[in-house]
C-alpha cells in the first residue's frame, strides 16, 4: 500500500532533520498508529505521505490505487473546512473538488454523513458546530472521496471524552470497511485502543515499529498492588530497596513494582504482606506504551 | 519595537512615505504660476516673425515642440500627452496689423480632461501675449499712418483677436469633480480586495484547508482561479454601484452627474483589467504573508501609497511634471488613466492598449508570484 525507504526531510538547509531516515511499510486494511510527542515529526511525515512535501532523500512509493486521485485523503489536525458553509455544503464542495458528480456525489456525501453521525447538523453552519462536531465534519470530508488510505493527523485533539470515544468507534468501523488508516497522535491510549501496528517517532526518527504486543513485550512486566492504608516513609524506602517499588501510592492507593523475569509473583506478594502491606487487590502484567516510550527516549510522552 | 515590524511600518514608514509623496505631489499647487503647469504644443501655419514672437510671450516655451503637420496636434490632444494645443492660422501676421480684422486667427484647443482652472490660466496668458503683439503691430502701423487717419478706438479691446475654445468631442470632456472622483475611488476600492482576500486565503492556509485541497491534487492554477473569479465578480458589482452613485446620488446632493455616454466595452475592459491587477496583487501579498496581520498591514499600506502616488488622492493634473511621471509607477495610475480615457476622452477599446496592457502584465506577474509561493511548502 505504501512503502517508505530511508526518507529524509529538513525544512531549511542546516536545520535538524524533521524526518530522519524513516523506513516503513503500510499494509492494506490496517490501522497504523504513529505515536510521538508534539514536534516529533508526525505531521511532516504525514505531509510527505500525502504528497504535500517531497522527500529530500529516500523513496516513497504508493500503490496505484492510493496514488490515483481520491485514493487517499488527508484529514489535517486543524479544522480544514469553510466555517461559513454548512456541513453539507462543505461536503458538497470537497466532493466537487474531487470531481464527483450527480448521484455518485450525493451518495458519497450521505455515506460520509452516516459514517460520522452528522445527520442532525447537515444544515448547520460549520462555524456554529461544537468542537466534537467539527472534528467529525473534518473526518467526514476525508471520507467523501471514499479513499483507500486515510491519513488522520491528531483527529481527536480538543474534544471531550464522549466525542473521542465516538471518533475511535468510527475509525474502527472504517477498518472493518477495509480502509487503511495512518493514525498520528500523541495520545498513547488511543493508539493502544485502535492501532494494529504502532510506530513511535521522536526527533524525526522511528524509534520502533511493530504490533502493539511486540512493542509492549519490550518492557518489563509490572505488578500493581492496591493498599488499604498509607505507606509509612520507612516502609516506602524498604519497598524501593528490596522489592523494586517504582512509583509510590497514587490517589487510589496503587503501588507499582517492576517484576524481574525470574521472579515469581506469588513470592513477591507474600513478601509484601510480610513487610506489613495490607493488599486489597492487585494487577499483574500491566504494560503501557508510555513505558515503551520512556524506555526508548528516557522522557515522558507529554514532556 | 523591532519585534513588531508591521507596527513600525504603519506608524513610521507609511506616514513618512505618505508625507514625501503628498508634499511632492502638491508642491506647485499653492504657487501662482498655474499656466506653467500646462502641457501644450502649437501648430504655426503662418510661420512668420509675428507668430514666433507671439509664442515667445507664452509660458514654458521650452516645452513647446514644433509639430510636423496639423494632424499631429489632434493626435497629441487625443492621446492626452498634451492638455492644450495652440493653432496659429496662415495670415496671422497680416491680420495682426489690420485694425479692422475680427477673424480669429489663433485657436486654443483643449484636451478634454483639462481642469477649467488650467484652461482659464492658459487662456489669460494667450490673451496677454496677443494684446502685446497686437498693440505693437498697431503702434508700428500707426507710425506709418498719417496722423489724420489714426483712430484711438482701434486700440481698444474690441479689436483684439477672439479665442476659440473647442473640445474634442461634444458631450464629453467636462472634467468635473465627479468624473475625477468616481474612477479614482473606484480604483482605490477595487485594490482593497487585498483585505478580505488575504484574510480568507491566510485562514485557509492556517486552518489546513489549502493543504487539504493540495493533497486532493488541486492544481495551483485552479486554486488561484478559485479566488480570482469570485473577487472579480465582487469588483464588477463595486464598479456598477460606484457608477450608479456618481450618476444618480451625487446630483441629488448638488454635484455634477457622471456622464455615462461612453463605450461600455471599453469601460468593461478597463474595469476588468483593474480588477485582475487588484486581485493578483492581493493574492501575491496573501501568498507571501504568514499571518493576516502581515497581509492586511502590508496590503493596506501599499494601497494607500499606490493611491497617493497614482493620482487618487491628488489629481495627477495638478502635480508637478516630475510627480506626473512618477505616477506611472503605481498600478492605480494605470487604472485611473484607463477610466479617464473612457469617461473623459471618449476612448474606445483600441485606445486603451497602454493602461490595460500594463494592468494585465502586472496581474500576470503578481499571479505568477502567488502561484510560485503557493507551491512552496510552508
Amino acid at each position: 500500500m505504501l512503502h517508505l525507504t530511508d526518507v529524509c526531510f529538513r525544512y531549511r538547509a542546516g536545520a535538524l532533520l524533521a524526518v530522519d531516515h524513516v523506513s516503513l511499510d503500510l499494509k492494506a486494511g490496517e490501522i497504523f498508529g504513529l505515536l510521538g510527542p508534539n514536534g516529533a515529526g508526525k505531521s511532516t511525515l504525514m505531509a510527505l505521505i500525502s504528497g504535500l512535501r517531497r522527500p529530500q532523500q529516500g523513496t516513497l512509493q504508493r500503490a496505484p490505487e492510493v496514488a490515483a486521485r481520491g485514493g487517499f485523503a488527508l484529514v489535517p489536525q486543524e479544522h480544514a473546512f469553510y466555517p461559513m458553509l454548512t456541513c453539507r455544503e462543505n461536503l458538497d464542495f470537497f466532493g466537487g473538488v474531487l470531481g464527483l458528480k450527480g448521484a455518485v456525489r450525493q451518495a458519497r456525501i450521505d455515506a460520509a454523513i452516516a459514517a460520522t453521525g452528522l445527520e442532525q447538523v447537515t444544515g448547520k453552519r460549520a462555524s456554529e458546530c461544537s468542537g466534537g462536531l467539527k472534528r467529525r465534519l473534518n473526518l467526514a470530508i476525508g471520507l467523501v472521496g471514499d479513499p483507500r488510505l486515510l491519513l488522520l493527523d491528531e483527529p481527536t485533539v480538543g474534544v471531550d471524552p464522549q466525542s473521542r470515544a465516538f471518533l475511535l468507534d468510527v475509525v474502527r468501523a472504517l477498518r472493518k470497511q477495509g480502509k487503511t488508516i495512518v493514525y498520528a497522535t500523541h495520545y498513547m491510549e488511543e493508539v493502544q485502543q485502535v492501532g494494529d501496528r504502532v510506530a513511535i517517532i521522536d526527533h524525526g526518527r522511528l524509534l520502533c515499529c511493530g504490533t502493539l504486543n511486540e512493542l509492549l513485550m519490550q518492557t518489563e512486566v509490572r505488578l500493581a498492588v492496591r493498599v488499604a492504608c498509607p505507606v509509612a516513609p520507612e516502609l516506602h524506602a524498604q519497598l524501593v530497596a528490596e522489592c523494586g517499588l517504582e512509583t509510590g501510592a497514587d490517589g487510589e492507593g496503587w503501588l507499582s513494582f517492576a517484576v524481574q523475569p525470574n521472579q515469581a509473583v506469588e513470592e513477591m506478594l507474600r513478601k509484601l504482606r510480610q513487610l506489613g502491606l495490607q493488599i486489597t487487590s492487585f494487577q499483574y502484567g500491566c504494560r503501557h506504551l508510555e513505558d515503551v516510550f520512556l524506555k526508548l527516549t528516557h522522557r515522558s510522552l507529554r514532556d | 519595537m523591532t519585534r513588531d515590524i508591521h507596527g513600525l511600518l504603519v506608524l513610521f514608514a507609511m506616514p513618512a512615505a505618505f508625507i514625501l509623496i503628498m508634499s511632492m505631489a502638491l508642491r506647485d499647487t499653492f504657487k501662482l504660476n498655474v499656466a506653467e503647469k500646462v502641457r501644450w504644443q502649437y501648430w504655426d501655419e503662418d510661420r512668420s516673425e509675428a507668430s514666433s514672437a507671439l509664442l515667445k510671450h507664452l509660458p514654458a516655451p521650452e516645452r513647446k515642440v514644433v509639430l510636423r503637420e496639423r494632424g499631429d496636434l489632434d493626435g497629441e490632444l487625443a492621446s492626452g500627452h498634451i492638455q492644450m494645443g495652440l493653432e496659429v492660422e496662415k495670415g496671422y501676421a497680416k491680420a495682426l496689423a489690420d485694425a479692422d480684422n475680427h477673424h480669429a486667427f489663433v485657436t486654443i484647443w483643449t484636451e478634454p480632461g483639462t481642469p477649467p482652472a488650467l484652461i482659464g490660466a492658459f487662456r489669460a496668458e494667450v490673451a496677454r501675449a496677443l494684446s502685446l503683439e497686437r498693440m505693437a503691430a498697431l503702434v508700428n502701423a500707426t507710425a506709418e499712418t498719417p496722423e489724420e487717419n489714426l483712430s484711438v478706438k482701434k486700440l481698444s479691446d474690441e479689436t483684439l483677436f477672439e479665442l476659440k475654445f473647442r473640445r474634442d468631442r461634444a458631450g464629453l470632456g467636462e472634467l468635473t469633480s465627479v468624473q475625477q472622483s468616481v474612477p479614482a475611488w473606484l480604483v482605490f476600492a477595487m485594490f482593497f480586495v487585498v483585505i478580505p482576500l488575504s484574510t480568507i486565503f491566510i485562514a485557509e492556509k492556517q486552518q489546513g484547508t489549502l493543504a487539504r485541497l493540495r493533497s486532493l491534487q488541486v492544481s495551483t492554477a485552479l486554486l488561484l482561479v478559485g479566488k480570482v473569479v469570485p473577487f472579480y465578480l465582487v469588483n464588477m458589482v463595486q464598479t456598477g454601484l460606484m457608477l450608479l452613485v456618481g450618476r444618480y446620488v451625487v446630483p441629488r446632493l448638488g454635484g455634477d452627474a457622471l456622464q455615462l455616454d461612453v463605450d461600455w466595452l471599453a469601460l468593461w475592459a478597463v474595469a476588468s483589467a483593474v480588477s485582475l491587477a487588484a486581485i493578483g496583487f492581493a493574492l501575491a501579498v496573501a501568498a507571501i504573508a504568514k499571518t493576516t496581520e502581515q497581509a492586511t498591514t502590508v496590503g493596506g499600506v501599499a494601497n494607500i501609497l499606490f493611491g497617493a502616488l497614482g493620482g487618487v488622492m491628488v489629481p495627477k493634473l495638478v502635480m508637478p511634471a516630475v510627480m506626473q511621471s512618477a505616477t506611472m509607477l503605481s498600478p492605480m495610475a494605470w487604472g485611473l488613466t484607463g477610466f479617464l480615457d473612457v469617461f473623459v476622452r471618449g476612448a474606445h477599446l483600441g485606445g486603451l492598449l497602454m493602461p490595460v496592457g500594463l494592468l494585465l502584465a502586472f496581474a500576470a506577474l503578481c499571479l505568477a508570484v502567488a502561484g510560485w509561493r503557493i507551491r512552496q511548502p510552508e
